[in-house]
């Protein structure tokens, strides 16, 4: 898993769920709160950690990329 | 690709559903045999006019699942095909290929080249004969310089 979330930072601004060009995070409406859905074709952008206001979505490079 | 057909497959499923467990693994494996290699075939085609017409794509990441399990299947074809084709074992080192029904390697066959051709989207295979390899002579290295200035 590429991106993680902390739920509790999270204020539910949709932020990362708008910018994401690879479309990888899904929203859970029942949740109420984004979850990732395809993290496999993660291409490693960092715009959801980069644009995130409260600093609750962190993205990990995974040791296999090279 | 998303069409309304009357029982639908998520793409994504397909691979790890029909042909992960049936084509390569299977009956193409590291030795192969003349029966297994067209059992394989033929569960492949039947996957591809059975199977491939039903496969639905929901949103833009099951199409591109979708597309390399089309690609992965077109692939595992050529592959099981050419090896049905050449009737001999070849060994490690040149290209590989172990057939149990034909465990040696076959005067026919030698500096013989299995080429597939998509004919009319029928795939051929023919057997051509390549060039001679060999190092270059000391002829060959005087003829460049005579060029060079």
């Amino acid at each position: 898993m590429t991106a993680t979330f902390d739920y509790e930072k999270c204020n539910k601004c949709k932020q990362c769920y708008k910018l994401c060009p690879m479309d990888i995070i899904a929203w859970d409406e029942g949740e109420d709160r984004p979850y990732v859905k395809y993290p496999d074709e993660c291409q490693l952008c960092f715009i959801c950690q980069v644009e995130c206001p409260t600093k609750a979505m962190k993205v990990k490079i995974p040791l296999a990329f090279w | 690709m998303a069409t309304i057909v009357r029982k639908m497959i998520p793409s994504r499923d397909i691979f790890f559903i029909f042909l992960k467990p049936c084509a390569r693994a299977k009956y193409a494996y590291i030795s192969k045999t003349g029966g297994m290699l067209k059992y394989g075939l033929k569960l492949l085609r039947e996957i591809r006019e059975e199977w491939w017409p039903k496969v639905k794509a929901e949103n833009p990441h099951d199409l591109m699942r979708a597309a390399e399990v089309r690609n992965i299947m077109t692939v595992a074809e050529i592959h099981m095909a050419a090896s049905l084709f050449r009737t001999e074992s070849v060994p490690y080192g040149r290209h590989f290929l172990h057939r149990l029904d034909y465990p040696t390697q076959h005067p026919t066959w030698y500096r013989q080249r299995v080429v597939i051709k998509n004919e009319d989207g029928e795939m051929r295979l023919y057997k051509t004969e390549t060039v001679e390899q060999r190092p270059p002579t000391r002829e060959d290295y005087e003829a460049v310089k005579e060029i060079k200035p």
